[in-house]
């Protein structure tokens, strides 16, 4: 998308999102930046991913409701509530799921099935008929209405969070036959099956082409694993390359995701020198965290998004996550680094008010 | 990564030699002792003394505090480590210090008293708050037990200076002292450790206390200091008195000493009393004395993620402060300080980063209500201004709070503090009776 194309889009957006949204539009008031005041997107008022949590940012799309009923979101995507409890779960209505297929499907296509042909997808989570709120489920379930040939299926169980044995025999069936699958979970999922399938030796030589995606870190989680000994034990267990593992970076507060682009290049860095890409309609800023200025390319700092697609919520939305842009737009994902804060004898009340939950 | 040369083997035998030098320790008298490490600790409070100066500056490098802040920090520290202030920890601790030398006559008759300490303790720090474990070593030796010290990643090197003194001071007492350190992952080293020890003792996180008390057989004293946390309660008599800026400044310096890392550090505050104009005016007031305090001290280094973290709940705290005119947020331009007014504060997570969220509340009733939650982390209250501090201190007496005392006095407790609820000394040595 042409910048000045994005330009007029986000000022468009923003001014919708300004007058829909009450509590957004005093936040811009407050701040003195309104539209028609704010000349880059970069100026345009971004949202911390907390403020999902406790306050209202629905929106709804132009034109919605004139003179009709009120208007509603047609879902609310939750977060997984790993960091403050259920009870503080980031919650994003989202205006309209054609368009959160719209957004989030040409990308991941480009990303994760380049060759556009149907094949078996496997998605270690919950189905969205199961879990309506989670926006990873529907994306996989986008996913294969899309591309998914005869044996996709997901594969969560209620109690262990995955369906191990459901895994290990949907993989023995894709093993035996020819054609390549695409496989879709969170690391957290994956390190649960892997300790399983490793602990009953259980190992699989996927056809050549199958293909990867892992997604979601272990923000909060109690086993955490680095992602280069992920990948390698993924690779001796399912006979993928790490080359096409691929990385999903995404959240629940955009609509919008980033994926590495290993699939679509010769030979795939390892694990933490690889470079994320945004769809056209995502815009990146890097901030300094300290002052919240943008700092310049290949400078680490704090990432903000304007993602259009957000248009029915909140567009621009202030990250705590860390990463530079190279020059040629490419994310640096850093991520979090945790337990990166100083730890004193004082305890943090998130600490006492998470033990309590 | 461990001191060079620590491996479990290593401390094994750190552990032997230390339990040899029991009986040497324990022919000198706690008046002798005190007045030993009160040497050192009088050079570390003296900025020109060489000790100090090599300290101040390895404990910046180590900690991220700003060179201001650790010169501040190891002056606070030290003021508790002289002679005076131990003879006077010895004197409140036992009405008569001789306790610990030997028998003495219980002073309402019919028995004879003696303190003693153990053969050897381990000492177990965490985090990175300078002077926690060497004033725990100081306690340690004060009872006559010779003790393993393996300080937090942050506090090693006011720790080492500490022991580096009191080698040059009193080199036998010295021998009673090792200071090593290793990583939280050296499971081997730990368990080295805990297996040789007669006491152990715990500074840290729940988790850390609860992993640790599972390693130590069930028979060994363990006294555990879990993290906890501070607040202040401001009242109206702030204001009418015409002090508030004083209070507020002691308010401030409260919560940026340590950069806000210590247990004493405060992070809420609670108006009493206090109606939403008023509160305001404390809170532009009161990101005064911030302002002023970062340029005193400045605020040290912090990692991006965490800053990052900070701006998230800066963020949000404006946000609502847009739609509710209860909410207000003050900040420096930079993330130095924050200030925040919200009355309905209660899930926002609150990192040590300088940042005070004042909370008010229509009386004591309320006030205990909102503090009830974080009642078995809670430590010291700071006071200043309210109507009826007798009523509101049997309050959060009840509540589990241990210390309550006026905001310029929460930073640096003095050393016969009762640390979590106990006496420093007592808590790590047990009395014998003797009926003749």
């Amino acid at each position: 998308m042409p910048s000045a194309e994005f330009e007029a889009i986000a000022q468009e957006v923003f001014r919708h999102q300004v007058e829909a949204n009450a509590a957004y539009g005093a936040y811009c008031r407050s701040l003195g930046r309104l539209p028609g005041a704010v000349e880059d997107w970069r100026g345009i008022p971004q949202v911390p991913a907390t403020a999902f949590k406790r306050l209202d940012l629905f929106s709804g799309l132009p034109g919605d409701g004139a003179g009709g009923p009120p208007r509603r979101p047609e879902a609310v995507f939750e977060t997984s509530g790993t960091r403050d409890g259920a009870q503080m779960r980031g919650r994003h209505p989202v205006a309209s799921l054609e368009l959160y297929r719209s957004a989030s499907m040409p990308w991941f296509r480009r990303n994760l099935i380049p060759e556009d042909a149907p094949l078996p997808i496997l998605a270690l989570l919950p189905s969205p008929a199961a879990v309506p709120s989670s926006s990873l489920s529907r994306m996989a379930g986008y996913a294969m209405e899309g591309w998914g040939a005869p044996g996709s299926r997901f594969l969560s169980d209620p109690v262990s969070g995955v369906d191990h044995a459901g895994v290990r025999d949907a993989l023995e069936r894709v093993e035996g036959e020819d054609r390549p699958a695409l496989l879709i979970g969170t690391a957290f999922a994956w390190v649960h099956w892997l300790e399983w399938a490793e602990e009953r030796g259980h190992r699989f030589r996927l056809p050549s082409g199958s293909r990867l995606m892992e997604t979601g870190g272990f923000k909060g989680r109690s086993r955490e694993v680095p992602r280069g000994e992920l990948y390698r034990r993924l690779e001796e267990g399912l006979g993928i390359p790490q080359g096409r593992m691929v990385n999903e970076y995404g959240m629940t507060e955009l609509m919008s995701q980033m994926y590495e682009s290993v699939l679509s290049s010769d030979g795939a860095p390892p694990p933490g020198r690889r470079i994320h890409r945004a769809p056209p309609w995502l815009g990146i800023q890097v901030l300094d965290p300290e002052t919240l200025q943008p700092r310049s390319v290949g400078e680490v700092g704090v990432l903000a998004f304007l993602d259009l697609a957000n248009v029915g919520s909140v567009s621009a939305v202030l990250t705590e996550d860390l990463g530079h842009l190279d020059s040629r737009g490419g994310l640096h994902l850093q991520g979090r680094v945790p337990g990166a804060e100083p730890r004193g004898c004082s305890l943090a009340l998130e600490g006492i008010l998470g033990a309590q939950s | 990564m461990n001191t060079p040369g620590v491996d479990p083997a290593a401390i094994k035998a750190t552990l032997a030699r230390l339990s040899e030098t029991r009986s040497g320790l324990r022919a000198r008298s706690a008046r002798e002792i005190a007045d030993a490490l009160g040497r050192v600790g009088e050079r570390l409070g003296d900025p020109e003394d060489g000790l100090a100066r090599e300290a101040a500056a390895a404990v910046t490098r180590e900690s991220g505090l700003s060179p201001e802040m650790t010169g501040r920090v190891v002056r606070g520290m030290a003021r508790d480590w002289t002679r005076e202030r131990l003879r006077e920890l010895l004197a409140r601790e036992f009405a008569d210090p001789a306790v610990l030398d030997g028998f003495v006559d219980d002073p309402r008759g019919g028995r004879r008293l003696h303190v003693v300490g153990d053969p050897v303790a381990v000492h177990i720090g965490s985090g990175s708050v300078p002077g926690v474990s060497a004033t725990s070593m100081v306690r340690s030796l004060m009872v006559k037990t010779p003790v393993l010290i393996k300080p937090g990643s942050g506090d090693r090197a006011l720790t080492e200076a500490f022991h580096r003194g009191l080698e040059e001071v009193a080199p036998e007492l010295a021998a009673s002292a090792a200071v090593r350190y290793w990583p939280a992952s050296d499971r081997a080293s730990l368990e080295a450790a805990l297996a040789a020890a007669a006491r152990v003792v715990v500074y840290g996180s729940d988790s850390v206390a609860r992993e640790i008390r599972a390693l130590v057989p069930a028979h060994l004293p363990v006294v555990v200091y879990h993290h906890r946390l501070s607040v202040a309660v401001v009242g109206a008599g702030v204001c009418a008195a015409g002090d508030g800026p004083t209070m507020l400044d002691a308010l401030a310096r409260a919560a940026c000493t340590f950069d806000q890392r210590g247990c004493v550090s405060p992070h809420r505050v609670f108006l009493l009393g206090i109606g939403p104009d008023r509160a305001r005016e404390i809170g532009e007031a009161l990101a005064e004395a911030m302002e002023r305090e970062a340029r005193v001290a400045p605020v040290g280094e912090r990692p991006g993620a965490a800053v990052a973290g900070l701006q998230q709940r800066r963020a949000e705290a404006r946000m609502r402060a847009a739609v509710d005119p209860a909410v207000g947020v003050w900040s420096s331009p930079d993330a130095s300080w924050t200030v925040v007014l919200d009355p309905e504060s209660g899930g926002a997570a609150e990192g040590h980063l300088r940042t005070l969220t004042l909370v008010p509340v229509a009386d004591r009733r309320a006030l205990f209500e909102r503090l009830r939650p974080l009642s078995a982390h809670l430590q010291s209250v700071g006071v200043a201004g309210v109507e009826d501090p007798q009523a509101l201190s049997e309050g959060l007496a009840d509540l589990g709070v241990t210390r309550i005392v006026p905001l310029e006095e929460l930073p640096f407790p003095p050393a016969w503090w009762m640390h979590d609820g106990a006496g420093p000394l007592r808590a790590l040595s047990r009395w014998v009776e003797w009926t003749p």
